[in-house]
């Protein structure tokens, strides 16, 4: 349905996106996953017919963004970060003003505010100010605009971002319903929010996606490694690192922030089925360190993505 | 969140009927509504209304040394503002300072807010946007202008007031306040902060409604072309009671202009960097 | 839209741009040409009138020279406050020449550009001076020259529009030039004798007068008095002179020529007849001072007075010139000067032959008498001086004064029976119809009531009465007979009418004093009710007519008459002369409630083929005809004679009022008066009361002038129309009042004005405010109320 294709953006010198690639099919609620500056509002306000890319396509069900982009935007709810709201409308007369310029028709616009305000649980608002409302209304208001064409693609942009866990998990649940028959592209920073709704992950780090399937078949991907936690006292973490890296079949060895003081805790991965503990006693022993724990972690996805994008 | 977990029937191909006129209207009534709906509108009108009842009944008239009741004359030139070149006063004058205040958040303040992303992403094209709220900035001017109507009657009712005269003035009156709110609209799409906005806006109008009166002085030869650029020169030929195709022209152009400006500084976001 | 890189956005931007901005020029620039115009001003003042139009359209090839000074100031030193601003008026100037230009037939415009104000003095553009001096190389202080005017030349005539200083009436004056200019234009083809000859002798004269002020020297003032404060250089001046008589009577001996060819053309034109004896007086008085300075024993003084004189006589002959240049095709309206008329001229006949006067001298009584009467006489000329120019020079109406005793010149192209008191002969009346029957055109304004209220006695008193008399002028027979009959009734009006202006008593501080006070008075009807398909009164709003007539309109075959003005309903007619019209009151109370007989017409006109009221009887012997053999010969001149007519196409405008102008006239004032009152050594004392009277009678004329004076400020726009009508210009009529559109408020208490300034402040944010809270309280209730 929506297919992008070696999307490129750059804005001066610095290179936003470089050549994202990617699919989404009908039906799909896909979490647009990547630390924060990774591109991922980019990649949608390109979505969106906000801004040209500089280089690839996007086409949705064959519409080219740039080419038909009324058309594509005619059919598409947005709700960008931040959910800007003309705050001086009362809610009522917002979503009836985004219903007319959205062409909804006009024996059907109060049918469209009623159900839009039905799903997004704002029924009794609707006579209140926006600028009025508390964050979490606002972004319901942010989607019952989203939602007031009855578009068949939603996207949206961090519709979670600053809202307390309750508020949170609402609109969660929210999105879970609403992708039940629609196409749905949602950013994030926030792993368990892509957990919690998604069907689909696209992680995006420096303007790349890499990973990109649903949450068993990352977490499958990344179940071919193992993890674990040290605890040595009496040691510069450095040198323990350097130490625990040359152990044979380390992938990966790295000093992870520590909890107690004189304490260093180092991160070690390593492909599953040798079992490293033995030998990160050993070693320790070896050198007259203390060694406080030692435990064995299963990556997870929240592993994955940090691995994913981290600087190196 | 409420309880109810009815999905929303989507549409496979939603229906697109992007119908223009309808969009630029919506936008326009968004924009009025705004007015309307904010006290500082009432206040700012309340104040015009205010200055404009003493520019005709309390101060000297325009070219003259004699306020209204001294010159005994039932005419608005009060409020028409002065024939002569370098004279200024009148609703033109105040106009210069009012419409850009009006006119300086239309998209200054979408950009700072954001919901110029919402606004140019909906089916709508960027010259519909700037139409659309054109007209809306444009008829809370014709508003304003029509809340002075009060002041005509009164002087209709001191004496016979020419009222062919009077048509004309405020049909002139609202062609320059459309000319100033181009301007104003122009600039408010140059930037994100509406002070800005409304300093460049209130220039541009000050600079294009005396420009006969500064630049012709200094410049002799070349007055009848300031005149030719000049919203006075214009607006005195309507308000005497005129209605000439040039003057009409010269401000539909000058709107016109200013909108493309302002369109195509929508669409430079559209640029490729 | 185009999604394209920054630089062609930058690119496409710049282009865009430039493409509407050539677009907005081009579009601009090609519709400037087009005069698609409405306008909606009341009386159409911004655009130009038909008659106007059609004014510039008849001068194909028009040339116009537009003499603006570049440095006009914002104001000069005109007016009451003595300040006049005439900034923009330039531009209001060329604005309307260049509206003429495009209505007009081939019109070229040019702006004088270098030395504006010389080259204006050239074609007598009149200057005007501005706050602004500069100093002399004298080193003396010279005001600053001003020239804002047009010249307009067609032919060879011109035209020329000086002292542009009322923008409100530039269409008026260009229109009203513009229709001389054609006029002047086409006789002057018909005059060129005339012309050339006068052209002839100007030249000649100006020869002359060069020849005489040369010959004196150039150096010095030779004005008498610096010659009596310098008898040396006197002297030396009559010796220049002397050594220069030869040269200077060759000089003048070229007059000849054209003096005898003006002679040749006597009575074709008066002012060539003038020109000749100027130019006559000046040759011959040359020859004569030649003669004089020849001789030895010549006068020093004497002969540089003499010389003085004739460079006068000379220089003067340029004026008149000009007077003769503009003589084609100007339009005179004849004043009838019989049966006391209102006549605007001043009455130079004394009223006691020079020849008694000397006889006067012995009677004692009479030399107490003789000086009171001669300062009434002087009096009463300023006054008819004033009028005549005030009234009708300044305004651009060459009246002259005909006596129907004599025939009506030839260019006279209208009558004017003003207010006529007394019976015109049969001859006199005769003169009339001929004129009429002529294809002239006839204003007669009546004077139907002598009404005295609050007059002088012969003691000095004010009378408190008042009467009603009335006048019987024949010259209704004619306008009968032409199909507008004077009832000789006076229309009062108890509702709608003026205000008279009489001596009240007011008792203040325990004494009484006299005061001018004005009075609604009945007999002073206000009119509104016009015939708007005329131009003479399409714009008159409102006329008060004192002591009016009524007008019964009896159409003729062939003749077309139509009421102009109206009464309303409400208006009655008395007959009574024992009517009580004083005071008001009384007056107005005895009418009210009576019913209204109206409308009443008091202003009527009537054109088509009239038939002559002397049809088919004798014509009337011109009286003295038989006494005077000179008169006889006059008129026996080539030309002079006319065929009687028995019918004619002409026009007649009856005004049933006399707009309040009362006869002065020594006729008028010095009633009854006749030289055998005073003959004789002790003749007068009998006639003592009498002489009082005459007295009496000028001061009474201006008081009752004074009773309705601001009904004739307010009709002067009509009275201007009438004159127009008269010399078939009502084009300018219908222009004239286009022009004036005063808007006077109607308010006038001081508190009211300071309610009405608070109202103006506060009634429409007050309006707007309340129509803002409803509005924001239905947006609240219907927060409250909104549902799905």
């Amino acid at each position: 349905m929506i297919e992008v294709s070696g999307l490129t953006k750059s804005y001066d010198d610095f290179q936003a996106l470089k050549g994202v690639s990617f699919t989404v099919n009908r039906g799909e609620i896909v979490g647009f996953l990547g630390p924060n500056g990774a591109g991922k509002t980019t990649t949608m306000k390109i979505l969106t017919c906000y801004m040209p890319q500089t280089k690839g396509t996007v086409t949705i069900d064959g519409q080219d963004v740039n080419a038909d982009a009324l058309a594509v935007r005619a059919r598409m709810g947005y709700l960008p970060e931040s959910t800007p709201l003309y705050t001086d409308m009362l809610v009522y007369d917002y979503l009836h003003h985004v219903a007319t310029v959205r062409g909804v028709p006009k024996d059907k616009v109060k049918a469209r505010i009623k159900a839009a305000c039905e799903m997004c649980g704002i029924v009794d608002r609707i006579g209140q100010s926006i600028g009025t409302l508390s964050k979490g209304y606002k972004q319901r208001v942010g989607l019952a605009q989203a939602l007031i064409h009855d578009p068949d693609i939603l996207i949206l942009d961090e519709p979670t971002s600053g809202l307390d866990p309750n508020q949170i998990v609402e609109i969660r649940n929210l999105i879970k319903r609403l992708g039940e028959n629609r196409t749905i592209i949602l950013s994030t920073h926030n792993l368990p929010e892509v957990m919690a709704t998604c069907t689909r992950l696209l992680i995006i780090n420096k303007g790349e996606i890499v990973a990109d399937g649903t949450a068993q078949e990352l977490e499958q991907r990344q179940a071919e490694f193992e993890r674990l936690q040290v605890l040595v006292r009496g040691v510069d973490p450095e040198l323990a690192a350097t130490v625990f890296r040359e152990l044979p079949g380390v992938k990966r060895c790295e000093v992870a922030p520590s909890t107690e003081a004189g304490v260093a805790a180092i991160e070690i991965e390593a492909p599953r089925g040798g079992d490293l503990r033995a030998q990160v006693f050993k070693k320790a022993v070896e050198r007259h360190w203390e060694l406080l724990g030692l435990t064995r972690v299963q990556l997870d996805l929240e592993g994955l993505f940090r691995k994913l994008t981290r600087e190196v | 969140m409420t309880t109810q977990s009815q999905g929303l029937p989507a549409q496979a191909t939603p229906p697109i009927k992007v119908n223009g006129a309808r969009n630029v209207w919506a936008l326009a009534r968004r924009e009025l509504g705004f007015y309307f709906n904010s006290p500082i509108a009432y206040i700012v009108i309340t104040l015009f209304l205010v200055v404009s009842g003493a520019m005709l009944f309390v101060f000297d008239l325009p070219d003259s040394d004699k306020s209204f009741f001294e010159f005994g004359e039932a005419s608005l030139r009060g409020i028409f503002g002065p024939t002569s070149a370098t004279n200024f006063g009148g609703i033109p004058l105040l106009f210069v300072f009012l419409v850009p205040a009006v006119t300086m958040r239309l998209l200054a303040e979408e950009k700072r807010t954001g919901t110029i992303e919402l606004l140019v992403t909906w089916p709508v094209t960027d010259a519909q946007i700037v139409i659309g709220k054109y007209i809306g900035a444009v008829l809370f001017v014709g508003i304003m202008l029509l809340a002075t109507l009060p002041l005509a009657l009164v002087v209709g009712g001191l004496g016979k007031l020419d009222i062919g005269v009077m048509i004309g003035g405020y049909l002139g009156l609202f062609l320059l306040g459309a000319a100033y709110a181009g301007l104003g609209l122009m600039t408010s799409s140059w930037t994100r902060n509406q002070i800005v906005a409304y300093l460049v806006g209130a220039l541009l109008c000050g600079v294009f409604y005396f420009v006969d009166g500064m630049l012709g002085l200094l410049w002799d030869g070349a007055r009848d072309f300031f005149a030719a650029l000049s919203f006075k020169a214009h607006f005195q030929n309507v308000a005497r009671g005129v209605v000439d195709l040039r003057d009409i022209v010269f401000y539909a152009s000058f709107i016109a202009i200013a909108l493309v400006v302002t369109t195509l500084s929508l669409q430079a976001r559209n640029w490729k960097k | 839209m185009a999604r394209t890189s920054r630089f062609h956005g930058g690119l496409n931007l710049a282009l865009v741009v430039a493409a509407t901005l050539a677009i907005a020029i081009v579009v601009n620039v090609l519709l400037g040409g087009l005069r698609v115009r409405f306008d909606l001003s009341e009386n159409q003042v911004n655009v130009l009138s038909d008659a106007s139009k059609d004014a510039v359209r008849a001068l194909k090839g028009l040339e116009v020279r537009l003499y603006i000074s570049p440095d006009l100031p914002e104001s000069i030193p005109l007016g009451q406050d003595g300040k006049t601003r005439i900034q923009g008026f330039a531009q209001k100037l060329r604005d309307k020449i260049e509206e003429y230009k495009a209505y007009g037939n081939d019109v070229t415009v040019t702006e004088v550009t270098d030395d504006v104000v010389k080259e204006a003095e050239k074609l007598k553009v009149k200057t005007f001076t501005g706050d602004g001096a500069s100093v002399t190389k004298e080193g003396a202080l010279e005001l600053k020259q001003y020239v804002l005017g047009v010249s307009f030349h067609y032919g060879t005539s011109i035209e020329v529009f000086e002292l542009a200083l009322q923008p409100e009436y530039y269409e008026f004056e260009i229109t009203k030039r513009l229709l001389r200019l054609k006029d002047k234009a086409e006789s002057a083809l018909t005059m060129k004798d005339v012309l050339s000859t006068g052209k002839e002798l100007a030249d000649a004269a100006e020869v002359c007068t060069k020849a005489l002020e040369s010959g004196a020297g150039k150096d010095g003032d030779s004005s008498p008095v610096a010659m009596m404060l310098n008898p040396e250089a006197a002297q030396a001046k009559v010796t220049a002179l002397k050594a220069a008589a030869p040269q200077i009577d060759e000089a003048c001996k070229k007059m000849e020529a054209p003096l005898a060819k003006a002679k040749l053309l006597e009575k074709k034109n008066r002012q060539l007849d003038r020109m000749y004896l100027i130019g006559d007086a000046l040759a011959k008085e040359t020859g004569a001072l030649v003669k004089d300075l020849g001789g030895a024993q010549a006068d020093g003084g004497q002969v540089m007075q003499a010389h003085q004189r004739l460079v006068q006589i000379g220089q003067a002959m340029a004026s008149e010139k000009a007077e003769l240049d503009d003589t084609p095709g100007r339009r005179s309206i004849g004043f009838v000067c019989n049966a006391t008329t209102f006549c605007p001229f001043p009455d130079e006949k004394p009223l006691i032959p020079p020849e008694m006067r000397g006889a006067m001298q012995q009677n004692q009584f009479m030399q107490s008498v003789l000086p009171a009467f001669d300062r009434i006489q002087q009096e009463m000329n300023m006054v008819l001086q004033q009028i005549n120019q005030g009234l009708f020079k300044a305004r651009g109406f060459d009246i002259v004064k005909v006596n129907l005793d004599e025939e009506v010149p030839d260019d006279v192209e209208a009558l004017v029976v003003f207010g006529a008191k007394g019976v015109f002969g049969e001859h006199q009346l005769y003169q009339i119809d001929q004129f009429v029957m002529r294809g002239g055109s006839l204003v007669t304004f009546l004077f139907p009531f002598d009404v005295k209220l609050q007059l002088m006695n012969t003691k000095g008193e004010i009378d408190e009465s008042g009467s009603l008399a009335k006048n019987g002028s024949n010259i209704d027979t004619l306008l009968t007979s032409w199909g507008i009959k004077p009832t000789r009734k006076l229309v009062v009006d108890a509702q709608q009418n003026g205000e008279v202006v009489l001596y009240a008593n007011v008792a203040a501080f325990g004494r009484n004093f006299v005061q001018q006070a004005g009075f609604a008075y009945p007999a002073l009807p206000t009119f509104s009710d016009f015939d708007t398909s005329d131009p003479l009164v399409r714009a008159t709003t409102s006329l008060t007519l004192p002591y009016p007539t009524g007008l019964e309109l009896e159409p003729k075959p062939g003749v077309e008459v139509k009421a102009l003005v109206k009464s309303s309903p409400s208006a009655i007619a008395i007959d009574d002369p024992k009517f009580p019209m004083y005071p008001p009151q009384t007056m107005s109370a005895k009418i009210a409630g009576t019913a209204g007989e109206g409308p009443i017409t008091v202003a009527a006109l009537a054109k088509g083929t009239f038939e002559s009221t002397f049809k088919g009887k004798p014509e009337p012997v011109k009286p003295g005809a038989d006494a005077s053999k000179e008169d006889d010969k006059k008129d026996d001149l080539p030309g002079k004679k006319r065929a009687r007519l028995d019918s004619g196409t002409g026009r007649v405008l009856v005004i049933g009022s006399n707009l309040g102008l009362l006869p002065l006239s020594m006729d008028s004032v010095f009633e009854g008066f006749n030289v055998g009152m005073i003959a004789g050594d002790g003749a007068g004392i009998e006639n003592f009361e009498k002489f009082k009277g005459y007295q009496v009678n000028y001061q009474n004329w201006s008081m009752r002038i004074g009773q309705v004076q601001h009904t004739l400020q307010s009709n002067i726009q009509f009275l201007q129309n009438v004159l127009d009508w008269s010399v078939q210009r009502e084009g300018l009529a219908e222009l004239r009042s286009k022009q004036y559109a005063p808007r006077p408020l109607s308010t006038s208490e001081e508190g009211d004005k300071s309610i009405l300034k608070a109202v103006g402040l506060l009634l429409p944010s007050v309006l707007f405010m309340v129509l803002g809270g409803l509005w924001i309280l239905r947006r609240r209730a219907r927060t409250r109320s909104l549902t799905l």
